[in-house]
Parts: structure tokens; sequence; C-alpha cells
């Protein structure tokens, strides 16, 4: 039966939301959708929405009917050499038909290889083959759906050997060859370039604003290993003071972007995860109140 | 270079074996070792898969303990990984796995609770119920009855065990605190789950009615299905049965099956 939506709008527009979990659904439905709230909208990871029905789908529609939604898979694997699962892929396809994404995402990574899937977002070598690979995979999922995806940059806990490009390079190639957007990983961004050495302005700085089209923002941990301390991508605490300061300077490179809040362990308080959407809403009010200037001083002069 | 698909074979490999000498010269030690850094991902596998388990089988994580659970999963998630990413019913193997799992061959229950425990996931998650409109059935002539044969929920579970499986599912739910004693010789229980709405729905069958339902369930007609169930059980009550079916909205739809 298709999804029919009622009300509600249709597009991510470039203000904060947040992951939803469903832990959070009785507080989101509690909200009426006129209420002033700053997290105007949702994404859902993919796949927690392709089962065959229950009440994760019973949820999902109410709150579709008032918020629009992007969806996030965690489990296509586009870096896999072996090429995708299809009957993921028809999956996948069944819930963007039902629930009508604004946006609809994944990742630069793999996952699944020789029959197994390994449920964590492994890098990959950035090689001519892999770019192959991976640009192949995402005219296959783009065409599949019909319609344009964005990718997410990865946060990596190590390099391979073979790797001869520059991630944020290797990216950007990707990006011209298939048209796909990107969903700019801020936190990511900080994470990788801590754990090997490099420069995350320098990284954001590398890519143009019209093909970043989704921000994401989350905590992480910090490990020691030895001597050496490895930052770990977990989504399970505050975004951190630096990470604000990134994001901060990615607006001011990008302009404003729909910005989510990620935050999948230690899962908080809904009032928290609003918390943290309004910090994301003070920084979006200003890039636009400082936009507006330079428009004004521009028509001046 | 090696190429890729090699790459990625031989880091799966070395995850579910817990070895990465055979990826390590792949990967930049960079101020640790590979081995060192393979491993953040090998962990991240094994965590989050077994959260996944966890989720899908809380009951069998607070019989045997937490702790004893993590170790139960990192055996199971490398004896059978996940095949797909839809992790909302991973753990099918987990009866069988547990049956022959050496360190809880004292427990010879817990395959059950976790059939029963994956059998309610698969309620939980499965496809929706339609809205069937009992008066068709009731328009039905007396002889059309015999040669009925009804569809029932596709979300809907048939299961029967040797032991108290459902009593012991029951007192370990949250808001139980697993303070029910339970007798393990109390004799094994015979039940079905289905789902309407949001709740999944238990009913406790007696081994009769059990055996009448799983006959229908697999296609058989109602008139063959009653008389079968007759010959073995004396006290088998034919309209209480059919009353239970109706009144729990079981029913999906149904077809006249005509020789």
């Amino acid at each position: 039966m298709p999804f029919l939506r009622k009300t509600g709008p249709n597009v991510v527009s470039a203000s904060a939301g947040a992951g939803l979990k469903p832990q959070h659904y009785h507080d989101v439905l509690e909200k009426s959708p006129e209420s002033k709230t700053d997290i105007s909208w949702f994404e859902v990871h993919t796949e927690n929405y392709m089962g065959a029905g229950g009440p994760p789908h019973f949820y999902l529609e109410k709150i579709r009917q008032d918020y629009p939604i992007s969806m996030h898979g965690v489990g296509l694997s586009l870096g896999s050499a072996e090429g995708l699962d299809l009957a993921h892929l028809h999956g996948i396809k069944a819930a963007v038909e039902r629930y009508q994404p604004s946006l609809v995402s994944e990742h630069i990574s793999w996952s699944i290889t020789d029959g197994v899937y390994l449920n964590d977002l492994i890098p990959i070598p950035y090689t001519a083959e892999s770019l192959q690979i991976i640009c192949d995979n995402i005219d296959h999922m783009q065409n599949f759906l019909g319609r344009k995806i964005l990718v997410e940059n990865p946060s990596s806990y190590l390099q391979y050997t073979s790797s001869n490009q520059e991630e944020p390079d290797f990216i950007n190639e990707m990006l011209g060859q298939t048209g796909c957007g990107l969903l700019l990983d801020v936190n990511n961004v900080f994470v990788s370039c801590q754990n090997h050495g490099w420069d995350a302005h320098d990284y954001i700085s590398r890519f143009r604003p019209e093909t970043v089209e989704e921000i994401h923002l989350a905590g992480h941990a910090v490990k020691k290993f030895g001597k050496k301390k490895i930052l770990i991508d977990d989504h399970g605490s505050n975004i951190s003071r630096d990470v604000w300061d990134l994001y901060d300077f990615t607006l001011s490179l990008m302009g404003n972007k729909p910005t989510l809040i990620e935050w999948d362990n230690n899962i908080p308080s809904f009032k928290t995860l609003e918390q943290e959407a309004a910090r994301a809403n003070i920084w979006l009010d200003k890039h636009k109140t400082i936009l507006a200037r330079v428009e004004t001083y521009g028509a001046l002069a | 270079m090696a190429p890729l698909l090699d790459i990625q074979n031989r880091f799966s490999r070395a995850i579910l074996t817990e070895n990465a000498s055979n990826i390590a010269p792949e990967i930049m030690a960079d101020g640790t070792t590979a081995e060192e850094r393979h491993n953040i991902y090998r962990n991240n596998t094994f965590i989050t898969l077994g959260q996944a388990l966890t989720q899908n089988f809380p009951v069998i994580c607070r019989l045997v303990g937490k702790a004893f659970f993590e170790h139960l999963s990192r055996a199971y998630i490398k004896e059978h990984p996940p095949t797909n990413p839809l992790l909302l019913t991973y753990g099918h193997m987990m009866p069988d796995f547990l049956s022959q799992f050496q360190p809880v061959s004292s427990l010879p229950y817990l395959a059950d609770v976790a059939r029963f425990e994956h059998s309610w996931n698969r309620c939980f998650n499965g496809p929706d119920s339609n809205n069937f409109d009992l008066e068709e059935l009731k328009a039905l002539s007396p002889e059309d009855f015999d040669s009925l044969i009804i569809s029932f929920l596709s979300n809907m579970q048939l299961m029967k065990s040797d032991y108290p499986v459902l009593d012991i599912w029951r007192s370990n739910q949250d808001e139980t605190h697993g303070a029910t004693q339970i007798n393990l010789d109390s004799g094994g229980c015979h039940f079905v789950l289905f789902r309407k709405k949001q709740e999944v729905d238990i009913l406790n069958l007696d081994e009769g009615d059990f055996f009448f339902l799983e006959s229908l369930y697999l296609g058989q007609s109602l008139g063959f299905s009653a008389e079968k169930i007759m010959e073995e059980y004396q006290t088998f009550d034919l309209q209480a049965i059919l009353q239970t079916i109706m009144k729990n909205g079981m029913i999906a739809g149904f077809e006249i099956f005509k020789y």
C-alpha cells in the first residue's frame, strides 16, 4: 500500500534535524507540528524501516505526516568490490517509495564481502580501482532508485598502504563522475584528521559549496592505544567544542545546509537532543545574518 | 598491489578468525601497529553485532547474564555472521547454536527460549494484518465449512516446547524482575503468537487446539483438520477453538476448496 502524505512540508531545509530513535517516538508525536521546535526534520537509518511491518512503520508513518525526513542507509556497502546486494537495493527502493524522503544517503565505505555483513563502516583504499568500483556502485544505486543520492565521508582508524590519493581528492573525483552529492560529516572530518594527522580546515576547503547538501554532527570518544590517542566515532555523547568550531568554519565556506544531530549510543533524553539542535540553529542563524549583511553591503556598493 | 576484493576478503576473515596477520601488510602502522588498527574494526563488529543479538534475545541475555552473553555472542557471530544488513531478525540460528554450545549444555530449555524470542521478533517485524470481515465467513453455507481453507495473519507464529518457555519468558520481562519460581518439570506448552496492531499477542493452547490450528495453518481444510483432531483428542471442542480464532482476529482470508 503506498504511503500517502496528508500534510507536512516535504523538503528538508537548511536547519537542524535529528536522528529518529524509537525511544523518542512518543516525545515527537506529543509535539504539535505547529509548535515551535528546534528540530524541523528527522533522519532515519533506512535498514530500521525495511522490516515487513510492525511498530517501526506505524510510528514513522505518523511522524512522516508532520515532518520531512531523510533516509540514511548504513548497510548497502557502496565500496564493495563484489558489487551491490540486489535484495538490499530492492528493500531500500521500497522504503524510499513508501516514505518519500527529501534526502537519501549512504556511506563511502564497505561492510559486505564474500556473503558476510560486518556491520561497520570500513574505509576503502584510495586508488583508481576503488574509484571505479565505488562510482559503478553509486551509478547502480542512483539508476535503480531513479534519484540523486548523497554519500558521506567516512571516519577512519586506519589507512591502507596501497592508497595513492588523498581522501578529499578521491571524493571530489567520485562526486564529479557520478553526480551524487556530499553528506559532509564534520565530526568524521575531525576524527579522521586527528587520527591521521591531516589538516581538517584544508580537508573541508577542498569541497565546492554546491556539492555539499547535508551536514552531520555527532559526538566521539577518545581511546588510547599505547601512546597513540585515537578518536572513535561512537555517536554516544555531546558534540565536542572542536567540532562546533569546525562546523562554524564549514558554514562560513559552504553556506547554510541541513544539519543533522546524530546520537546513536547512550541515547539521551529528547530534550538533550533538542538542545543540541538549538545550538546548531544558533550557528545557522549567525551565518544567515552574516550573509544578509554581506548582501546588503553588496547592494550598497 | 592487491585487488580490492582480495583486501576485503582478507580483512573480513581477519575479523572473524581474530587473526590480523594476513591483512597487516595492507595497513599502515602509523604510530601504533597495523594489528592494533585492524582490532578497532574487529571490536566494532563484535560490539555492534553483539548489541543486535542482545536486542533480539533479551531474555537469553538475562538468563545467562550480560558478561556470559557477550562471550556467547562472540562465538555465535564467528560461526554465523549476518549474511545481509537487515539485523532486525538477526540470529535465526541461535536455537541450534545454543543446543550445541557446550557451556550451556546443563540448560536444555535455552534453545527453546531462543526459538520463542526469534518467533516473537518475526511476529513483531512481520507483515501488518489486513482487515478481514468476519461477516464474509458467516455468510457461508454449512456444507461449505467442510472444505473451508483458512489463511491466517502472515505474522502468526505457532510454537510448542517440552519446557515451560512461556512462563520463563514472562517471568523475565523487565516489569517482573524474574521473581517467579518456575518448575522445569511442570511440562511443556503450546501457543500461538500473532499481531493485530502494535502489540504481539500470545495465546496458550491445549495440545488438541494447537494441532488443529497447525493443520489449518498448513493449508488443510476445516473438515479434514477437525476430523483428524477429534479422533485423537476426545475433549476437542471445535466450536470453542473456532470462536477463539475468530474472536482474536487471527484470520486473514479464506477459500473454499472444491474437489
